[in-house]
């Protein structure tokens, strides 16, 4: 019984699992993505999970930041046919159901409880026995809505606009985060004399990336979307189908026994469940503001309100 | 880019966000901490005993949390054996913990078996309503000795009614490890 077997399976065990360190800069990512400007609390050292857990745990995390990113893309689909720009504040509630907010745990191979653990936005995370130990499962962020905040500009030319939306890389707790966010649209209804609504089409690509020697988050975001409105005087309502996509990927070091030598870069890409949204919402403008707030129903739904500058 | 356009940007994104000023916080975060006590008993003896005194701060899962938990709850205990030897060994495997004053948070026993049972198939620790809230009140009333001079925990592992062949000692690696469950402020 007494062989180097022990050390072999303890370097497989940690092979596969994600340290609390990674779990703490994971949180720092979403509050960085959120400006709430909370400090991270110690998130123990000892958490362990093999890989397809994290994804369970970390889904959420993916499908909110597509939310996030693929929201507020419009509020009108007029598009000034000579010379327009906006510059726009946008606040937005994301609220997320309760079934992301656990996953059923499987955290080995012929595992057969139905125990259930938090998500990276749910609250208590599981403790299972495991074939050595009791395996760890990280606690959530315990939300159940998430606020966040974008500013974007954009300009508009014969009935095509452009969106951009830009974080300048800074740093923050070590991370230096950026973001680059575009989009244009169409307004195809200016080719149809007569018709009594807006419509256009319009596609969004978001990009955000927190870089830290050890960590990396980058989530690609991209929308297509179809969208309508009316105006009635100062008042416009609007609404729009949209298909979106987004992919997660979360990169870091993994410290393997302690020795730097078998140190190991892991990559995971997690997809998030987003995939089509519904928007209706109302617009109100007052010479060159217009305040905006709309509703989006997804995989997870979200208010989006806005202020807007624009001539 | 300019060090007055970030702080422009960065404010223009807080401007957004106040919008929802008010709304749901970061609460605190529940985070299951192992405590784990670990055993070698190697020998010759029919009967033989291990002891072992801890504080919770000498895990630094717990110390790095110590001055941000809010709450600690028992939540689960089991036991495992990590080793043993020769293959034929049987034994009688117990173990206790007690507090600071000697008295018995929670023990078990595993009556005649074969040590390599706990390992494939570790045994869970089943402790009775009174023995969890007496235990959580300890944990609650706990003020540790940060030297760990006056431990705060003694764990006894016992082996008895030992039984092997083809060797001259025998050897049983085991372990017990205790999960808490702390409330930890995010502040």
């Amino acid at each position: 019984m007494f062989d180097i077997d022990k050390t072999i399976s303890e370097f497989n065990v940690k092979h596969s699992i994600i340290r609390g360190n990674n779990m703490k800069k994971l949180y720092i990512i979403v509050l960085l993505l959120v400006f709430t400007g909370y400090s991270s609390a110690q998130i123990g050292d000892k958490l362990q999970l093999p890989q397809s857990e994290v994804e369970k745990y970390a889904t959420p995390l993916a499908t909110w930041s597509g939310t996030y990113f693929n929201s507020a893309g419009y509020y009108t689909a007029s598009v000034s046919k000579i010379f327009g720009f906006k510059l726009s504040l946008v606040g937005m509630m994301i609220f997320i159901p309760e079934d992301q907010r656990t996953f059923d745990v499987h955290p080995y191979d012929g595992y057969t409880g139905s125990e259930k653990s938090a998500t990276f936005f749910g609250e208590k995370g599981a403790a299972i026995l495991g074939a050595e130990e009791f395996i760890i499962y990280p606690p959530g962020v315990n939300m159940s809505s998430v606020p966040a905040g974008i500013p974007q500009v954009a300009f508009s030319f014969m009935g095509v606009e452009a969106m951009l939306r830009y974080f300048p890389k800074v740093n923050i707790s070590d991370f230096e985060v950026n973001l680059l966010g575009w989009g244009l649209k169409y307004n195809f209804s200016q080719l149809i004399p007569g018709l009594p609504l807006d419509i256009a089409a319009q596609i969004l690509f978001n990009n955000f990336e927190a870089i830290h020697p050890d960590t990396e988050i980058k989530t690609s975001n991209t929308a297509f979307n179809v969208h309508a409105s009316k105006s009635f005087g100062a008042f416009s309502i609007y609404g729009g189908l949209q298909y979106e996509s987004t992919n997660m990927d979360y990169t870091y070091t993994f410290e393997t026994l302690g020795i730097p030598e078998l140190d190991e870069r892991i990559d995971i890409s997690i997809a998030g469940e987003n995939n089509m949204r519904l928007t209706f919402g109302a617009a109100v403008k007052v010479a060159v503001l217009v305040l905006n707030v709309d509703y989006n129903i997804g995989s997870q739904n979200a208010l989006v309100a806005g202020i807007n500058f624009e001539f | 880019m300019k060090k007055t356009t970030k702080a422009i940007l960065l404010v223009a994104m807080l401007t957004s966000l106040s919008l929802f000023n008010g709304c749901e916080d970061l609460a605190d975060i529940p985070l299951n901490i192992p405590i784990v006590v670990e055993f070698t008993i190697n020998g010759s003896e029919t009967s033989d005993f291990e002891s072992t005194s801890f504080c919770l701060n000498q895990y630094e899962e717990w110390n790095d949390n110590k001055d941000k938990i809010k709450s600690v709850k028992f939540l689960s205990a089991a036991y495992w054996t990590l080793d043993f030897a020769p293959d034929n060994l049987t034994a009688t495997i117990s173990a206790s913990v007690k507090d600071k004053n000697g008295i018995t948070l929670f023990s078990f026993m595993l009556t005649d078996v074969s040590p390599g049972d706990a390992s494939i198939n570790p045994y869970k620790i089943e402790l009775s309503s009174e023995e969890i809230d007496a235990f959580n009140a300890y944990l609650n009333n706990l003020q540790e000795d940060p030297t760990c001079m006056t431990p705060s925990f003694t764990a006894q592992y016992t082996v008895s009614n030992v039984s092997w062949s083809g060797a001259e000692e025998y050897t049983i690696i085991g372990k017990v490890e205790i999960v808490l469950e702390t409330v930890v402020s995010v502040d």
